[in-house]
């Protein structure tokens, strides 16, 4: 036995209530929270029935008024030959009733918050949705607000987070397909797209990858994305990922898939395109002048992130004479008595603005105030007044770590290209800045995410395609969806 | 492994003080040859981190080459000098021509120059290169914007080069603590 549902995968119930119960109670002998609760019916028809249930999973109001309550006071006679049957269709008044017989399938709706009604006599068990924990409730995702828009957030039970998008997607074109993932979690794991939109190769594609997932547990979306991505060591995401409804939706309706997992408020979609890091979900809720010009702005902020620091760097040590006079000048002046040479110096505030930043995304919001003043004044004044660090690295620095904030989807991929780029300048100058951002260009525009062109967008050199790219068109002119759907047409010609 | 391992240890923390003493960043640079002998005046603005005022030093050397007077000046610093910023280069009128074209070829062959220095003539180069700053830090900024007044001469370095050392350098002189332009 390794613990997991499938060790049951071949074992049946045997009809005789005493020895199924004793085998459900063996199987969850070191768990507390598993009830068993036996009925007998003596009305017009004589039975006995026992129900299991995980406590804290299951509503225990429709347990008691959708089950127990019915089997011990509806009075009908049986004319089926099939008690399982009876029971299933004139008795029980949930909403859903399944029937089976498998070890391994009953264990899988138990654990996930179905109640099991076994019956003396019967090699059929009866499984009733009547899943009912609590949940953390709908609320504006935290890493994602926005000024416009819709503002409700996923949270961490997935069939919530199905009715949400299906209340987005009032079309019979919603497909939603459940696999389960992980040894010991069995989590549920759903594959949602638009039939007519998605591309069918890319949904097998996905299938047969989360298949291949061979892992105890699944606690995150991260645990399939990472095992589920082209292109493992790239510092580029492949797939997106959105705590937003709308987002999902909107994705969906452009021909992506999503992959929605139990037990996280983190929904993955793919394709994913490099354009995708410098959108903002605001942008297509708010004027697409503004809208445009935001886009630009966080393209620009990207190439100043990852090129400030390592210009610099460049500039002051091996190319002085590109600087204008007063500024050599004054970095001259400044760096003068400081007891590390450029490149650590900007290395190692690199670093610091990292665990500023990343103290104060942990810590508590009455902290934020303590950190600031920590952050700014020791290691931004006192620092530069004991000399430990020179005030132009320092700016520039700071320059480039609030650049890096107008792009969180590329945060892991700003903070190591600043620091390659960084050490690369360094050691070739400004050759060097320009080698690595030769290769930089060239590894994004060789990455794939699920067979579809990461940079697809940006190599076709047209207006269709920079509609949505580098700019945000108006509405009205976005007629088509991206190439890599089965429908591109997204717009009608209708007045 | 190991060893990339500790060879970056080392550079993290062997490193070093790192330029504690003044830099002099050479605003401008004086030729002149006389019995037999070239000499070479350098404008330097003294940078001090102690102290956020420049002040400025006339360094000046003497030798049978140029590379010689300007290896006179370099021992006198302990600091390599920053010649990357010189805006400014004075030749004396009385210099001959092949003596020129061997002030450009140092000057050339001296990378950090940048190619877009003005060349200038004038009576004699350390007297124009002592006199008192009028607007800027130095003389040599100073000469800088009388010359991009009149931008008619083609005196930049590589216009010098270009002309195969036949351009005609515009005249500064200096009178009364003052700077003029004579063409």
């Amino acid at each position: 036995m390794s613990g997991q549902i499938s060790d049951y995968k071949n074992c049946y119930l045997s009809g005789n209530l005493k020895e199924d119960i004793a085998f459900f109670k063996e199987i969850f002998k070191k768990d507390v929270i598993l009830r068993v609760k036996e009925i007998s019916a003596r009305k017009e028809e004589v039975f006995d029935c026992a129900l299991i249930y995980m406590d804290g999973m299951t509503d225990s109001d429709q347990i008691n008024e959708a089950i127990i309550r019915p089997l011990l006071t509806v009075n009908v006679k049986n004319e089926s030959a099939d008690i399982a049957d009876f029971i299933g269709k004139q008795i029980l008044f949930t909403r859903d009733v399944k029937r089976k017989e498998n070890i391994s399938e009953i264990l899988e709706g138990v654990l996930y918050g179905e109640a099991l009604l076994l019956i003396d006599g019967s090699k059929t068990a009866l499984m009733m949705d009547v899943k009912g924990f609590r949940t953390r409730g709908i609320t504006e995702p935290q890493e994602e607000r926005i000024l416009q828009g819709p503002r409700e957030g996923f949270e961490e039970a997935a069939l919530l987070n199905l009715a949400m998008l299906r209340r987005k997607l009032l079309t019979p074109d919603l497909c939603v397909e459940m696999m389960r993932v992980g040894r010991r979690t069995s989590t549920a794991v759903f594959i949602c797209y638009l039939g007519t939109l998605a591309n069918q190769e890319t949904v097998n594609e996905i299938k047969e990858r989360i298949n291949k997932i061979d892992i105890d547990g699944i606690l995150d979306t991260n645990y399939i994305t990472e095992q589920i991505r082209d292109n493992k060591l790239s510092l580029f995401k492949t797939s997106g990922t959105t705590e937003r409804p709308d987002i999902v939706a909107a994705r969906l309706l452009e021909g992506r898939i999503a992959i929605v997992v139990d037990g996280t408020p983190m929904v993955v979609t793919v394709p994913y395109l490099f354009s995708e890091n410098f959108q903002s979900d605001e942008d297509y809720y708010q004027n697409y002048l503004l809208s445009s010009a935001e886009r630009l702005l966080r393209y620009f902020c990207f190439f100043l992130s990852i090129s400030i620091p390592s210009v610099f760097i460049a500039l002051s040590t091996f190319h002085r004479q590109l600087l204008p006079t007063p500024f050599a000048i004054t970095v001259i002046q400044q760096r003068g008595g400081v007891p590390f040479t450029p490149v650590w110096e900007c290395v190692v505030m690199i670093l610091v603005f990292e665990i500023l930043k990343e103290a104060g995304i942990r810590m508590s919001q009455n902290l934020g105030h303590a950190l600031s003043i920590v952050g700014g004044l020791v290691v931004g004044q006192a620092a530069v007044e004991a000399r430990i660090i020179s005030s132009p690295i320092l700016i520039a620095v700071a320059l480039s770590g609030i650049a890096g904030l107008m792009l969180p989807r590329l945060k892991t991929a700003v903070f190591y290209l600043r620091i390659g780029f960084v050490l690369i300048s360094a050691v070739l100058g400004i050759y060097g800045y320009f080698l690595a951002l030769i290769f930089l260009t060239l590894h994004i525009f060789s990455l794939s995410s699920f067979s579809i062109d990461y940079t697809v967008s940006l190599k076709r050199a047209n207006l269709q395609s920079l509609k949505d790219t580098v700019f945000r068109a108006p509405w009205d002119i976005m007629r088509k969806r991206p190439f890599f759907n089965r429908n591109i047409i997204r717009k009608g010609n209708r007045k | 492994m190991k060893k990339i391992s500790i060879i970056i240890v080392l550079l993290l923390f062997l490193c070093g003080c790192d330029k504690t003493q003044p830099e002099y960043l050479i605003s401008s640079m004086g030729f002149d040859y006389s019995g037999g002998k070239y000499i070479a005046c350098f404008e330097a603005v003294v940078i001090n981190s102690e102290n956020t005022d420049q002040t400025v030093k006339l360094l000046k050397g003497e030798g049978s080459s140029i590379k010689e007077a300007v290896s006179v000046i370099k021992k006198k610093c302990t600091q390599p000098l920053l010649m990357s910023h010189c805006g400014v280069i004075a030749v004396s009128e009385n210099m001959p021509p092949q003596y020129f074209k061997e002030v450009c070829d140092f000057c050339y062959n001296k990378e950090e120059i940048t190619l877009s220095a003005f060349f200038i003539k004038t009576s004699n180069p350390q007297e124009l290169l002592s006199i008192k700053p009028l607007s800027s830090v130095c003389v040599g900024y100073d000469i800088m914007g009388l010359i991009k007044q009149n931008p008619h001469f083609e005196n930049r370095f590589f216009e010098v080069i270009n002309s195969g050392y036949k351009a005609r350098l515009p005249k500064i002189t200096q009178k009364d603590g003052g700077l003029y332009f004579e063409g």
